[in-house]
């Protein structure tokens, strides 16, 4: 899978929890889930369950501490789909 | 001393199935809390725990701020009707959660009863979070909006300035609803 595919389904799954569309509209590597798209915390692990169903991964607790940005979570989920084959 | 505090709107909260709640769970709490979460028959506990863990992340990122995205490192480990506890990588953090129909609200002190040395509020807004927060503490202090400022660190930690005196603060907002909290006692003149 490539990075941009993975980029734009992570950007759909995050979408229904953003909180400033204008952030989400200008959405880069570097954005930042919590403070830029203002993503409320207690939501992230729901976006880390919707991650592991639309990709079919399973996320470990010590990857989900890397997924503070796009980039971030973009690195998490590929490594998690390579290792999964 | 530190706080934090933190507000969840509760048509907000997200209705989870068995099986997503589970694996929510795992992710989320350590057994320990897993426990008693099983011991209470309160309505959104999820909510309520997420509000105790979310504001000691707060008081706690004030002491020591480094981003730590593992809700596990926050553990509530008392919950009852006075009160919680909960064991952060900076302390343990005192609290204490109201609720009504509409929302949630957590806020916490490092000091044992600090939560009574905090000024707090939660509101509903519609558009300019920091103006109504401003507006709130005015209102409330008796002085001109104009004598509160709010004022962000380096790390986006607030501080507040009344009247020329400096407090910690805490700020939280989802969706319309808006919290913040305050030391009463000031840390310079």
């Amino acid at each position: 899978m490539e990075r941009e595919e993975i980029k734009n389904k992570l950007a759909e799954i995050i979408k229904p929890y953003v909180q400033d569309m204008d952030a989400f509209g200008n959405i880069s590597e570097t954005t930042d889930l919590l403070q830029d798209l203002k993503i409320n915390s207690a939501h992230l692990i729901d976006v880390v369950l919707d991650v592991e169903e639309a990709f079919d991964i399973e996320i470990d607790d010590e990857s989900v501490e890397k997924m503070i940005t796009v980039k971030d979570s973009v690195d998490t989920i590929l490594a998690c789909v390579t290792a999964a084959g | 001393m530190s706080l934090g505090n933190d507000v969840i709107s509760i048509v907000h909260l997200v209705e989870r199935t068995e099986d997503r709640k589970q694996r929510y769970f795992n992710k989320t709490y350590t057994e320990n809390e897993i426990r008693i979460i099983k011991t209470l028959s309160k309505q959104h506990v999820e909510g309520f725990f997420w509000a105790l863990k979310e504001s000691a992340y707060k008081a706690y990122f004030r002491v020591i701020p480094k981003v730590i995205m593992s809700p596990k490192q926050f553990e509530v480990l008392t919950f009852d009707e006075k009160g919680a506890t909960v064991k952060t990588p900076a302390g343990l953090m005192h609290s204490k959660v109201e609720f009504t129909e509409e929302y949630i609200h957590a806020v916490c002190s490092t000091r044992e009863n600090g939560v009574n040395e905090i000024e707090y509020n939660v509101f509903q807004f519609k558009e300019n979070f920091y103006q109504e927060v401003k507006t709130k503490i005015a209102s409330y202090q008796n002085c001109g909006v104009d004598q509160v400022e709010i004022s962000k660190d380096e790390n986006n930690v607030p501080t507040l300035k009344l009247k020329n005196q400096q407090y910690l603060l805490s700020l939280s907002h989802d969706y319309n609803w808006g919290s913040y909290a305050y030391q009463k006692q000031s840390i310079s003149v």
